[in-house]
């Protein structure tokens, strides 16, 4: 390899050739002085020499940058508070986008874990349940699935997850466990880590007692111990054997800590989620069709056995989509947003950019007359640029990391379904792609900008002499312009989706919230094997929890928000249900007597359940004012009989209505109001629906104090069955919001940022707009003009800014808050107030941008001022 | 030497002063000064080798390992870098040297006799 030659050993060769071509010249009869000048004279230009080679030598660019760099370093070192505002920008930008970007990354860009997940498709019925499929149809499906021709569907899973109760232990534990077909593992194509997975015969009600821990609970309660497969547990009060454990990446359903056997029965209602997996050589089309004459099939099939199919569909969608599409919309509000504020943050550095190469006329000026290219000099303001974005940049992804941290501890209730956030590999690759871009961005501007004025004027003129920083006072105007358009574009969308929230969080839930704590306890083991026992424990329960210190009372029924009980067609006795629009469904909860006085809801019709509607006694019910309205439009329900137990004309359990309750808004506040039906837990005759009882009890005040008696009471009545989830009724209506209060906040706090950074931009703009023309100011105050009109064309030139900047805002606004439609509610997404209300903002933050340089302007002293020039 | 002895000399197309250092160290190692001197004087003093692009090829021409340098004392006892063609540079020279005569060949023949 070549070494590298030092410049001086170079100059000490060229004196060498120097010296001999002396030697010569005086061999040749001259002087020794003369010989010394003729011999310097035919080599030449020793410099130019010395260039050559040093040019020769290295990577020119290289050495450029280098010089660009410790140049750029420099001079920001030596303004730090320009430095530091300019940074702090960026990191702001960059740490948000980086944070956002990471959110979508791991909810929509990053593949599921599972080996060729592009093949996984969730399969459903939707005109039946939402995202699940009936448990029988599922069976016909599976056994139809390698039909006459080539299936593009190779395995099929069902699956559902439940609460267990772990007993083995020295205190109940609840675990959730993934209740799972044999089939569940190869569909996911997983693999234990040890042991093995379940066998197809053990997915068989009776052969089930088996179990695979998933590697948490391994870790956590086995100490991560191989010889644990083999071993027995307790749960539900019954033994599992370990068969498995799964490796750490294996995490599905989410927060699953074992697998059990579903043990689906043939012919049961119980309805589950599904996942099929393709052929490898099967697009979504061909998934579809084959589901399509699977319908058929199923359709077929209910028919025979004399059941109703009513438009059967089944329909797959890749499994990811299902997984976070309900994410979709927001994520992609978040990414708008954060890419407008990431535009601004670019403007706003570019202001600041323009405002220092202003500074800098001069001294760019001078080099360019001194001869350097003007390729070195844009180079130069380029690496300044990127010096500064990098710098931001670095700091913006520790803010990223900061609050992706903090994310991931609410990730739950700011946005349910959001798969663990990380910054990996590709948000690294991301934010670095961003930090250059911005950098190019707002260095391009300015350098553009400094480029374009005469040397001639900027060496002579005077530094503050107009003519050739017109260009740049320019420019520096539309950025503002731009930044003010955007951050209102950014005010109103933030500001439909804080009004959303405030509508949904002012809104009546139906029911009183204050004071309630609720709770959930899992009926299970042999000795709940019965609805009897578990009547008998929840009588004992809510008799004990009465006498509870400042309890009021204590009931059981569903929790809002949330689904609960059983949703399903029905039928109205002797009458024919509308056919017309949704299907007529409604959902049937148990509930205890003191439940509507608990929830505070009121009886609007009839009476309510009583003491006497015991087991033996006949049926009744309670609608809900939606049922009423919906099934008896115009009439009373009270008197009819409508069917608990659907699908099923031998015993469809007639059962008749004796009052009307008031609505309450049980899946969430922005949802509709589901018809109910109000069956009294001691009329009921299904156990799985007792099985997972939810306690509610009002007290006179503090109702998280009651926590602890409550624990402590469950336990005493059998210590098997944990209290989980308690929560007061008030955190869980204000968790339902999260993720709209999430929402509403992300990007408020982007829009206050960007308005931020816009005024600031107005302020710095109007501020060189009085240093600029305090001559003129001077010479009207001097002539007589009162000091108000001077205030005056500061406030006007200012309100000229915003009116552009409002317009071009409005116009944002109207074109991109369509895509906030699904995430508003009882805000149209041209909701006038919320425009105007921002328009107002605007102006208001640009006047108080413009008040401190006007006041400036109006002070100006005539004399002072006229002296200037 | 004056400037306008040097406006008649000839100067060097490009590419062609490598050829020559080689051509003049296969005589013999030399230094830069020698170089040029050998140059000027083995062309009847048509060729001057200018200074400034005398090191760099030089520089090159090392670069590329087909020469090599080491310091020495000249004949007059003055301290001087010396140059000596490797292996791969001779068997550029030879390579080179054949391409140059082929390419001075057809030039010639397209030029025609001088008369013209």
């Amino acid at each position: 390899m070549f070494r590298k030659r030092k410049a001086t050993d170079l100059s000490d060769e060229i004196e060498a050739h120097i010296r001999l071509e002396a030697d010569r010249c005086r061999a040749a009869g001259m002087s020794e002085t003369e010989a010394l000048a003729a011999a310097r004279r035919s080599f030449g230009n020793v410099t130019k020499t010395q260039e050559q080679f040093y040019e020769s030598q290295r990577w020119l660019w290289l050495d450029a940058l280098r010089q660009d760099l410790r140049l750029a370093a420099r001079l920001l070192a030596k303004t730090p508070a320009w430095t530091a505002v300019a940074a702090l920008t960026v990191a702001l930008g960059i740490g948000a986008t980086a944070a956002i970007f990471s959110i979508v990354n791991a909810a929509l860009l990053r593949p599921l874990p599972f080996p060729h997940s592009e093949q996984l498709y969730a399969v459903s019925e939707p005109n039946k349940f939402a995202n699940l499929v009936s448990g029988p149809d599922y069976f016909t499906i599976r056994e139809n699935l390698h039909g006459s021709y080539g299936s593009s569907i190779q395995e099929m899973t069902a699956y559902d997850s439940a609460g267990v109760n772990w007993t083995g232990g020295d205190r109940a534990e609840r675990l959730v466990a993934g209740q799972v077909t044999a089939s569940f593992f190869p569909t996911l194509q997983a693999q234990a880590l040890h042991g093995r997975t379940f066998h197809p015969e053990e997915d068989r009600p009776g052969t089930d007692k088996v179990v695979v821990l998933s590697y948490g609970l391994w870790q956590r309660r086995f100490g991560g111990d191989p010889a644990t497969v083999g071993q027995t547990i307790r749960l539900n009060r019954t033994s599992a054997l370990v068969i498995g454990v799964m490796p750490q990446w294996f995490d599905y359903p989410q927060g699953a800590d074992l697998w059990v056997p579903i043990a689906l029965p043939r012919e049961n209602g119980r309805i589950v989620e599904v996942i099929a997996r393709a052929s490898s050589s099967a697009t979504s089309v061909d998934v579809n069709q084959e589901l399509q004459r699977l319908t058929s099939v199923v359709t077929r099939d209910y028919e025979r056995r004399g059941f109703k199919s009513d438009g059967l569909r089944i329909v797959a969608k890749p499994l990811q989509e299902r997984l976070t599409g309900n994410l979709r919309p927001a994520l992609l509000v978040f990414s708008g947003a954060v890419g407008l504020m990431l535009l601004i943050v670019c403007f706003t550095v570019a202001n600041l950019m323009l405002a220092r190469a202003m500074a800098r006329q001069r001294e760019i000026a001078v080099r360019v007359a001194l001869g350097a290219p003007r390729r070195r000099i844009l180079g130069q303001l380029l690496t300044e640029s990127l010096l500064v974005s990098l710098l931001g940049g670095g700091l913006g992804l520790g803010l990223a990391v900061l609050s992706i941290r903090a994310l991931n501890l609410t990730r739950e209730t700011a946005l349910a379904g959001l798969p663990e956030v990380s910054i990996d590999l590709s948000t690294a690759e991301f934010t670095l792609i961003a930090i250059v871009l911005t950098g190019l961005i707002f260095g391009l501007a300015p350098s553009l900008g400094s480029l374009g004025f005469g040397v001639h004027d900027a060496l002579q003129g005077e530094s503050r002499s107009m003519t050739s920083s017109a260009g740049l006072q320019r420019m520096r105007r539309a950025l503002v312009v731009a930044q003010l358009g955007l951050s209102l574009t950014l005010l109103i969308g933030a500001g439909l989706l804080a009004k959303s929230f405030y509508q949904l969080h002012r809104s009546n839930p139906g029911y009183d919230p204050a004071n309630v704590l609720t709770a959930r306890i899992n009926l299970a083991g042999p000795s709940y094997a019965n609805s009897s026992r578990q009547k008998e424990f929840i009588e004992n329960l809510l008799q004990q929890a009465g006498r509870l210190p400042n309890v009021e009372a204590a009931s059981i029924g569903p929790i809002p928000p949330g689904i609960s009980g059983n949703i399903g067609i029905f039928e109205i006795e002797n009458q024919q249900l509308p056919r017309s629009g949704q299907p007529a469904v409604r959902a049937l909860v148990d509930v205890s007597l003191d439940y509507f006085r608990v929830m505070g809801v009121p009886l609007l019709e009839g009476r309510t359940l009583a003491a006497t509607d015991s087991a033996n006694a006949p049926l009744v019910l309670v609608a809900n004012q939606a049922f009423a309205r919906r099934f008896f439009p115009g009439s009373s329900p009270l008197g009819h009989r409508v069917s608990t137990i659907q699908p099923n004309p031998r015993d469809p359990g007639w059962a008749e209505i004796v009052g009307v309750v008031g609505d309450i808004r049980q899946t969430g506040l922005d949802q509709d109001v589901i018809p109910t039906l109000y069956l009294s837990f001691a009329q009921e005759r299904l156990t799985s629906s007792l099985g997972r009882a939810n306690l509610l009890i009002r007290v006179s005040h503090d109702p998280a104090a009651l926590k602890a008696p409550l624990e402590k009471l469950v336990a005493s009545i059998d210590r098997d069955q944990p209290v989980f989830d308690a929560k007061t009724m008030e955190q869980r209506l204000a968790d339902s919001l999260g993720s709209r209060r999430f929402a509403a906040l992300l990007t408020g706090g982007f829009a206050l940022i960007a308005a931020f950074l816009a005024s600031i931009g107005v302020y710095g703009v109007m501020s060189y707009f009085v240093t600029l023309r305090t001559p003129e100011f001077g010479i009207r105050l001097a002539l007589g003009a009162p000091r108000e009109q001077v205030l005056g064309l500061i406030l006007r030139e200012g309100v000229l800014l915003a009116l552009i900047g409002a317009g071009l805002g409005v116009g944002g606004a109207l074109g991109l808050s369509r895509y906030l439609a699904s995430l508003l509610y009882g805000v149209g997404t041209r909701d006038p107030e919320t425009f105007i209300a921002a328009v107002l903002a605007l102006v208001f933050a640009v006047l108080a941008a413009c008040a401190i340089p006007g006041r400036r302007a109006a002070q100006v002293d005539p004399a002072t001022a006229l002296r200037h020039d | 030497m004056s400037t306008r002895e040097q406006r008649n000399r000839l100067s060097l197309l490009q590419g062609t002063l490598d050829l020559l250092i080689l051509r003049t160290l296969a005589l013999g190692p030399q230094h830069g000064q020698g170089i040029a001197r050998a140059i000027q004087e083995s062309s009847d003093d048509e060729l001057l080798v200018e200074h400034g692009a005398l090191y760099p090829a030089l520089q090159r021409l090392e670069a590329q390992e087909w020469i090599a340098a080491e310091w020495g004392v000249s004949d007059n006892n003055r301290k001087a870098r010396f140059y000596t063609l490797t292996k791969a540079g001779r068997k550029r020279l030879v390579a080179e040297t054949s391409r140059w005569r082929r390419l001075a060949g057809a030039i010639g023949r397209v030029l025609g006799p001088e008369a013209v």
